[in-house]
């Protein structure tokens, strides 16, 4: 692509005052892999200098719609919808394309979950898991506002400016999934020690009080009452 | 490896009641891969039913805080800052407690840290603890009570339990992939509601958006006479009939507190038709009413959360609600009624509020 291609895309007037500036930008996104047609999507949605950034974030691939989905998941369109909800998606209508190939893992996690562990507990736990998920986006939304925007805005930054600032910003919120991941185990780990040990001293408590004749007891027992001194303790376990 | 051998190791009594049983599970471990040395070190810290589970959960190598600090290429206190953010205590310098992957992930916050500065970034880590710390003691419980409460109730036993332990782990194993979806699509709400609450708007950490609250008047008295599991299942109806109605009006449930939601939305006119959806799926419950305060105006946005004299304000007139009544500020009324005439406000005089100096005018809202 040159300066040819961006004039006749209506993406760059030579004469403009912002040429330069412009001009920086359509480089910098085309190094960024954008081709000409989103160039000229993302021009008439005016959100040109924020292209780069929207490549990393939004997603990608052909969409789908909630009937498709729930047929590859081998769930009723009603079960689908409930998970949508629960999800904090609203209504979605039944052929809408708004869902893409990798989003079919999900709902078939989810059937198997209701199949397990009862669908209004695993609807419940979907809700806070989406809840937490709709917290911490809202929060780095902000900090994006606060800390990217606000600078940009008041130092009257160009076009290109405005687009690599906003790219770097990109590239931390798509790296997001990867960090909860590591401190989602973390926490897991925590949540069971915490669980563990809120266990066995209820165990101690309900031990028969010192002095009182205990019978004689030769049972597996599923969980022994007390960690062995010294023993590391092991957080991965339910 | 066989019964003697088990035997040898203290992990079965062949005279025991359910040493059938714990043969069975010694052996489905043994198929599983186990080895005898994990099973005794299991079998003397927690117990044997998890143990197959374990081998589900982010297997391999283990590192230690000091491993980990220098793959990352920062130094343990830069390390223990980030897991003290996210919500860990220090860690034992010789634990093994770090996959060699962690490394990227601390890196990572180092280049966060450089592009949107140190305090935000801690800033939302703590967001980012306290919500992952949520989710994840819900997984655990969602195992115990529907997993293993009813087979320890039905003494199904050691080997049902590992086995079902097993199974619940293996898909529990997916939740932060399922996280990564439902992440990626919030992001695309939060850009969304921040651009639509930012038209008009001239400060960074500031939207205009409507907020409500909604408690249900009688909770307390009520979960005294509950058994705690008919308690929990009131918190859940409530949650449940919350997220179903505030995400079908376009809305996002803020918090949950016990009885109480806070909400908030950009239209208005979804704000108060999320009260009264609310207050209609409790008309015919007998021992808990709703009520509720709306208002809307420029609220600062911070963590997740919303602050400011009007989250204040509105949280105030729900207060002086009584059952079933949804009090709302002038401000909120004059926006619905420009928008739509399908609801009713009657004037509810104007109230003194803690926090405000001037008396504020009040309507209670209603379908018209």
């Amino acid at each position: 692509m040159d300066t040819a291609d961006y004039q006749r895309a209506g993406l760059y007037d030579p004469e403009a005052e912002n040429a330069v500036d412009r001009l920086a930008l359509l480089e910098f996104l085309a190094s960024n892999g954008l081709t000409l047609d989103h160039m000229i999507d993302a021009h008439a949605h005016g959100t040109l200098a924020v292209a780069a950034s929207n490549q990393n974030l939004l997603l990608r691939g052909e969409l789908l719609s909630l009937r498709e989905v729930a047929a590859r998941a081998d769930m009723t369109l009603e079960d689908a919808d409930e998970g949508c909800r629960a999800v904090g998606l609203g209504a979605v209508a039944p052929d809408e394309p708004r869902f893409v190939e990798g989003d079919i893992a999900t709902f078939v996690n989810s059937r198997l979950a209701c199949e397990v562990f009862g669908r209004e507990a695993t609807l419940q736990f979907t809700r806070v898991a989406a809840s937490s998920m709709a917290r911490l986006a809202e929060a780095g939304m902000a900090s994006f506002v606060s800390e990217l925007e606000r600078p940009l805005s008041e130092a009257q930054a160009t076009e290109v400016e405005i687009a690599r600032t906003m790219q770097a910003g990109s590239l931390i919120a798509a790296g997001v999934p990867t960090v909860l991941e590591t401190f989602y185990w973390h926490h897991w780990h925590a949540a069971i020690e915490r669980f563990q040990v809120a266990r066995t001293r209820r165990r101690l408590r309900q031990r028969p009080a010192r002095g009182r004749p205990r019978r004689p007891r030769r049972l597996h027992a599923a969980r022994p009452s007390a960690r062995r001194p010294g023993a590391q303790p092991d957080h991965r376990r339910l | 490896m066989n019964a003697s051998d088990y035997e040898a190791a203290g992990l079965y009594f062949p005279d025991a009641p359910n040493a059938a049983d714990r043969l069975a599970l010694l052996e489905w471990l043994t198929e599983q891969g186990v080895t005898l040395e994990q099973m005794t070190d299991a079998h003397s810290i927690y117990g044997l039913t998890a143990l197959a589970g374990d081998a589900v959960i982010r297997p391999g190598e283990r590192l230690t805080l000091a491993e980990v600090a220098e793959k990352a290429a920062l130094s343990i206190d830069e390390v223990e800052h980030i897991r003290r953010a996210v919500g860990f205590p220090a860690a034992e310098p010789g634990d093994r407690i770090f996959r060699p992957e962690d490394a990227a992930t601390f890196a990572a916050f180092k280049f966060a840290a450089q592009v949107l500065g140190d305090e935000p970034i801690l800033e939302f880590s703590r967001v980012m603890g306290s919500s992952l710390a949520r989710v994840a003691e819900s997984a655990i419980w969602l195992f115990l009570g529907n997993v293993e409460a009813p087979l320890s109730t039905a003494k199904a036993g050691e080997l049902a339990l590992a086995k079902a332990n097993l199974k619940a782990t293996s898909l529990l194993a997916v939740v932060p992939q399922v996280m990564d979806a439902i992440f990626r699509f919030h992001v695309q709400e939060a850009v969304r509601r921040s651009r639509e609450a930012r038209v008009g708007v001239s400060g960074f950490d500031t939207g205009r958006l409507g907020v409500g609250f909604i408690d249900l008047v009688g909770f307390t008295s009520v979960s005294h006479q509950l058994s705690s599991r008919e308690l929990a299942r009131l918190v859940a109806e409530f949650e449940g009939a919350a997220y179903d109605v505030v995400t079908a009006h376009d809305g996002r449930v803020v918090k949950l507190i016990g009885d109480e939601v806070m909400f908030v939305a950009v239209d208005p006119v979804a704000v108060a038709e999320i009260s009264l959806a609310l207050v209609e799926r409790y008309a015919t419950n007998a021992n808990v009413t709703p009520r509720g305060g709306l208002a809307v105006g420029e609220l600062l946005t911070r963590g997740g959360d919303y602050y400011g004299p009007v989250v204040n304000l509105a949280s105030r007139v729900g207060d002086l609600a009584v059952p079933n009544e949804l009090l709302v500020t002038g401000d909120l009324r004059s926006e619905v009624c420009k928008a739509t005439d399908a609801y009713a406000f009657d004037p509810a005089g104007r109230r003194s509020l803690k926090g405000f100096d001037e008396p504020v005018e009040l309507f209670s809202l209603s379908r018209a």
